[in-house]
This record gives C-alpha cells, sequence and structure tokens, in this order.
C-alpha cells in the first residue's frame, strides 16, 4: 500500500512528504494547525469539484427532459460535460496542490500562489457565461415544462 | 515573550503548550467537518441525481444514466464519514501525544474516488448524450 502511494505519487510528479526525523524538535509550532489547515483547503476544493460534477450532471439530466419532444439532441450536454471536466481537473489539481503545500509546510517554505485562483476563477467565469447564454438559447417551452416540476 | 526571563519561560511554558493544543484540537475538529461537509455533498448530489432521473425521464431513458452513480456517490459520502470519523480520534489521540503526522493515504483515497465519479459522470453524460442523438435521428 505505501509502496503503490509512493509509486503513484512519483508518476503523478508530487513533492517527497517525507520528514526528517531529527526535525520532530518541531521549530514551527503551529505546525499541526497548518497542517489542518491545508487539509480543509484541500477539502473544500474537493466540495468545490464534487459540485461541479454534481452541477454537470444536473443540467444534462434536466436538458435530457427535451429530446422526445423537441426532436434535437441539443447542445445542453456539452455544457454538462464541461462543467464535469473541470470538476475533474479540479480534483487533480487539489490533490497536486496538497502534496505541495505539506511539503512546504514541512520545510518552511510556503508561499501563497495565486496561479490557481485566477485560472479556476477564469474556468468558472467561462462556465457562467456558457449557463447564462443556454438559459437565453432554450426554446421558452422547455423553461415552462422545467419551472412545472 | 522569548526576551522573558528563564523562570518565567519556564511557568509559562506549560500554559502556552495548553494554549497551542486547544488550538490545535479545536482545527481537528474544524478539519472534521470539512469532511463531513464534503460527505454531506457526495450524498446529496447522489440523491439528487436518483432523484432527477426518476421524476424527469421517460420510461425509454431510464437505462441510460443510471441510478447506479447516485448510489456510487451516496456510498462514497457514507465510506467517507465513517473513515472521517476514526481518522478525527486518530488526530486526536496523536494530538495528545505529539506524535502528529499529516495524512496522506486518506487523500490518495479520497481523490482517487471523487476522481473515478467524475470520470464516471463524463461517460454517463457521454453515453446519454449519444444514446440520445441515435434515438432521435432515426426519428
Amino acid at each position: 500500500m505505501q509502496l503503490r502511494l509512493k509509486g503513484l505519487s512519483m508518476l503523478l510528479k508530487f513533492k517527497s512528504t517525507k520528514v526528517n526525523t531529527e526535525k520532530t524538535q518541531r521549530p514551527n509550532p503551529s505546525r499541526v494547525r497548518d497542517h489542518l489547515a491545508n487539509e480543509r483547503t484541500y477539502l473544500a476544493w474537493m466540495r468545490t469539484a464534487i459540485s461541479l460534477m454534481g452541477f454537470g450532471v444536473v443540467i444534462v439530466r434536466l436538458r435530457a427532459f427535451h429530446p422526445p419532444m423537441l426532436q434535437t439532441p441539443g447542445n445542453g450536454w456539452k455544457l454538462g460535460l464541461l462543467f464535469s471536466a473541470v470538476g475533474l481537473l479540479t480534483v487533480l489539481f487539489s490533490t497536486k496542490h496538497y502534496f505541495g503545500v505539506r511539503h512546504d509546510i514541512d520545510y518552511d517554505t510556503y508561499e501563497p500562489t495565486d496561479r490557481w485562483v485566477i485560472l479556476f476563477s477564469l474556468a468558472i467565469a467561462i462556465l457562467g457565461a456558457g449557463v447564462i447564454y443556454y438559459m437565453f438559447t432554450v426554446p421558452s417551452i422547455s423553461f415552462g415544462l422545467m419551472t412545472v416540476e | 515573550m522569548q526576551l522573558s526571563t528563564p523562570m518565567k519561560v519556564d511557568e509559562q511554558k506549560p500554559k502556552q503548550q495548553n494554549l497551542s493544543r486547544a488550538i490545535d484540537r479545536s482545527a481537528n475538529e474544524r478539519t472534521f467537518l470539512a469532511w463531513m461537509r464534503a460527505a454531506i455533498a457526495l450524498m446529496a448530489f447522489g440523491f439528487v441525481i436518483v432523484r432527477l432521473r426518476v421524476v424527469q425521464l421517460p420510461v425509454q431513458y431510464r437505462h441510460a444514466m443510471g441510478w447506479k452513480l447516485g448510489l456510487i456517490f451516496s456510498l462514497v459520502g457514507l465510506a467517507t464519514v465513517l473513515i472521517s470519523t476514526v481518522h478525527y480520534f486518530a488526530i486526536r489521540h496523536q494530538i495528545d501525544h505529539d506524535t502528529y503526522e499529516p495524512p496522506d493515504g486518506m487523500v490518495f483515497f479520497f481523490s482517487f474516488a471523487v476522481g473515478l465519479l467524475g470520470i464516471g459522470v463524463i461517460y454517463a453524460i457521454l453515453a446519454a448524450a449519444l444514446s440520445s442523438t441515435s434515438l432521435v435521428i432515426p426519428d
């Protein structure tokens, strides 16, 4: 199990998180708190990813209601697919980020990164634009059917 | 605080350690609650998937995207509840005995499970889209 995890982390190019044993002196008194906060940040990213994937399914579910009566497959499933893909990427990046920050906390080299935040808000903004576009391009009859439910 | 005399440091140290231990414990509890929120999100979306499916889909589409996906979401959420509860008590013990090590296996496992769910979602969306087009085009 441990070996497989090590192989996996090597495969994904995670930084090594081995703590050297002579550092048990613990120069950083807030080490435990920092690690726990890192874990919470990871979980918050994962929750976001789960929401994205769930929302992707919901879009497709609502969309799948139309084909029998409108006779067109439509584009709604593409939007749902995009949501789910962004969610899946978020899972990967947040795991990588968690192990990177974990390494940084143990070696006191933590630097906050703006890159992921900017990238992520860009992705969500694009998705939001897609949702708005989709809302104004679906025929109004389907809206009537959706609001009944 | 560091500039105080050794005597003062001596009497201040246990207090400080206690304080830091309390902060660590509440941080552990917050982390546990974050795990719980993640599990609740998983279970809620499992429920939403199943629910939308049952209410909205006409009969011939019922095979397309499964209640199985919703069930797996909920099961992963339930497993997360159990594992993170055990994890919480383990970390509490480690904080009390000053042997804390950040988790890795659990995080890997959770990412793996949610990643598999994401692949399942994408597969299901593609399958539903392709099957609906193939059903619509002959009509």
